[in-house]
């Protein structure tokens, strides 16, 4: 129980993530040129620029940089016949456990970004609501996991 | 159960009468237009054609529908075809029912009927099936073909003897117990939340109201400040006993002869006033209970308690008052009567916190209230200097919450307490987990605490305080399912029906 699950997602998936962040940095950029504009043109005090654009990189370097190394660093699951084991996050660690027959189902999606680098995420549903994902997958090896994990919760729910 | 069944027939007077409530706006205004446009006699006779044609259609509508409309029991599934014009067939297989509740409106109890309601775990806000009125045995009879007919084993299989006799009495009652009138009373008393505090607070105010008009003295600035407050103090306490007033009666008619029994299988739960609420909850469905102790009652040794079922959607907040007041020493029984899977976590000795838990849960907090007053004070040279007030405030309050958290595991069952305002302690059931986590963060690794979070079928998510480490993997552990089914074979436990 005190060891991490023995697998790791896909590599790539810190290129997912990290384009995935400088969508939204280009946006939280566009904002604060938005708001660099309003401060020169109502003359307001340039204490409130600098802390603006303080904030904007401070926010946006590691968001983009560094966030999406640890959290690939952290991710891993495992499944086994009995569970499925999950540990996500970097700073929050969440290791999580999903007995087979709990689940609901199992989907894999696929976003553009994930499309362009052949990776699939891998998402676990129970009852409830609650969902878990594996998310960066060769779509290969994630289709193969849905459907052993599939099997797995029918033998579970069988017995 | 099986030949179609068709409402009572006074569901047509409701719809009549619904639907002409409906109509009323559009008819006035339509009866507007005419004078308007048309005026005199001429008008009349065509409010009075369109008037005719309109409630004739009303009624039209409602005798169809109502005869349209069948309901029956087949091949496992509740089924149910309705509609005047269009016919739609609504199917619910027995296994996705979740409850099944009668709701009796004053109208209801006139003509002797009740609206029953079926729902399952879709998690929309209206029920799936609704009739309207049947009499009170089609209700009992429907209501123990949909939740018995799984244990006699499939709908081939049952025998109509079988049903006769046990139609009418649905299967025999374990346990019964009704809110007393004083309870009652008492209940409507403390259930305002901070209502009540800020009431008793009103002699208060008034007292310093006093002091403060006789003192004609002070300096006339801080008077007319003072008395400012004081009558916003005064408006207040008006207000808030008004709501007090209201959470009374409130109380009273939605809780009047409260009452819950238990046989082997379900909770039935009875309430109301004018409105005679009665709902169904199968034992295995419940979640969760919490046991609620509000600033009123706790001094009194008093608490509610509630349960939590899977099914009940987003329509009332999932959660259902099992008893409204309970004195703290009775819950055992309690629970050991109608709940009890419950009963041996809720009688375990409750654990405090790690001592180390109280640094992160007092100290942690008081940066924020810490700034706020330097920020106050620099801001506000005169008033700001009350917000260092903030500081033992923010302080005791957290040592409160720090020093009412607690836990407690036994078997099956584990057990958190909790604070905000209201403590709170709830016990979760390993069956309801759909998953179960451990969290923790670099900090917390260091020193060996960790939290647990867990997932139920209600949706509901769980998260405990810091706890040790072990305590949690160990938690984890006993609420595996795959352990427990190895356990249950050996003993024959009586909760077996509840997997």
């Amino acid at each position: 129980m005190n060891v991490p699950p023995k697998n790791r997602i896909h590599r790539d998936a810190i290129h997912v993530w990290r384009t995935h962040q400088l969508i939204t940095a280009a946006l939280i950029l566009a904002l604060a040129g938005g708001g660099t504009g309003l401060i020169f043109a109502f003359d307001w005090p340039r204490w409130i620029l600098i802390t603006l654009w303080g904030a904007v990189l401070l926010y946006i370097i590691p968001a983009v940089w560094v966030y999406p190394m640890l959290r690939w660093r952290y991710y891993h699951y495992e499944v086994n016949e009995k569970e499925i084991h999950i540990q996500s996050g970097f700073f929050f660690i969440r290791r999580t456990y999903i007995p087979m027959v709990r689940i609901q189902h199992v989907n894999t999606t696929q976003g553009p970004l994930l499309r362009r680098r052949g990776l699939s995420e891998l998402e676990i549903n129970t009852a409830g609501g609650a969902s878990f994902t594996i998310p960066a997958l060769q779509t290969e090896e994630a289709d193969q996991l849905r459907n052993r994990i599939g099997g797995l919760v029918r033998v579970a729910q069988d017995e | 159960m099986n030949s179609p069944q068709r409402l009572h027939p006074i569901t047509v007077l409701f719809a009549i009468s619904a639907n002409l409530k409906n109509m009323v706006i559009p008819l006035l205004v339509y009866a507007g237009i005419n004078l308007v446009n048309r005026g005199g006699g001429q008008a009349l006779i065509w409010i009075a054609v369109g008037t005719g044609l309109v409630v004739l259609f009303i009624i039209t509508q409602a005798v169809l529908s109502w005869y349209r409309q069948v309901y029956f029991v087949e091949n496992d599934e509740f089924r149910m075809e309705r509609g005047a014009w269009l016919k739609k067939k609504i199917y619910i297989p027995l296994k996705r029912i979740q409850s099944v509740d009668n709701v009796e409106t004053i109208w209801h109890r006139l003509f002797g009927v009740v609206q029953v309601r079926i729902e399952t775990a879709s998690g929309k806000e209206e029920p799936e099936a609704v009739l309207e009125a049947v009499t009170r045995s089609a209700a009992d009879q429907l209501k123990y073909a949909l939740m018995h007919q799984k244990a006699v084993g499939g709908a081939e299989s049952k025998t109509p003897a079988h049903l006769n006799g046990e139609t009418d009495r649905e299967k025999p009652l374990l346990h019964t117990q009704r809110l007393s009138h004083s309870s009652l009373l008492l209940a409507g008393l403390t259930s305002g939340r901070l209502g009540v505090v800020l009431a008793l607070l009103g002699p208060i105010l008034s007292f310093a109201d006093d002091v403060f008009r006789i003192d004609e003295g002070m300096i006339r600035g801080a008077y007319l400040w003072a008395t400012g407050i004081l009558s916003i103090g005064w408006l207040l306490f008006t207000v808030l006993l008004f709501s007090w007033l209201i959470s009374i009666i409130s109380t009273f008619v939605q809780d009047y002869r409260f009452t819950i029994s238990r046989d082997h299988s379900h909770l039935i739960i009875q309430k109301g006033l004018l409105e005679r609420r009665r709902t169904l909850i199968p034992l295995r469905r419940i979640q969760a209970v919490h046991l609620v102790e509000n600033l009123a009652r706790q001094p009194l040794g008093y608490a509610t308690l509630h349960i939590e079922s899977a099914g009940y959607g987003t329509e009332e907040d999932q959660k259902l008052v099992a008893f409204p007041l309970l004195k703290r020493s009775q819950a055992a029984i309690f629970l050991e009567r109608f709940l009890p899977e419950f009963t041996e976590a809720a009688q375990a000795p409750i654990q405090p916190l790690p001592r180390r838990v109280w640094k992160r849960m007092v100290l942690y907090f008081l940066p924020l209230p810490l700034l706020l007053a330097a920020a106050l004070t620099w801001f506000f040279p005169h008033g700001g200097s009350w917000g260092w007030l903030l500081l033992p405030l923010v302080f005791l309050y957290h040592h409160w919450r720090y020093h009412d958290a607690g836990w407690m595991l036994k078997e099956r069952v584990v057990g958190f307490r909790s604070r905000r305002l209201n403590r709170v302690t709830t016990w979760l059931p390993g069956r309801a987990m759909q998953s179960r986590t451990l969290r923790y963060t670099p900090l917390s690794r260091r020193v060996n605490l960790a939290s647990f979070r867990t997932v139920l079928a209600s949706g509901n998510r769980y998260d405990s305080h810091w706890l040790e480490k072990k305590d949690v993997i160990r938690l984890i552990h006993q609420m595996d399912p795959e352990r427990k089914r190895d356990e249950k074979l050996n003993e024959d436990s009586p909760f077996q029906e509840l997997q």
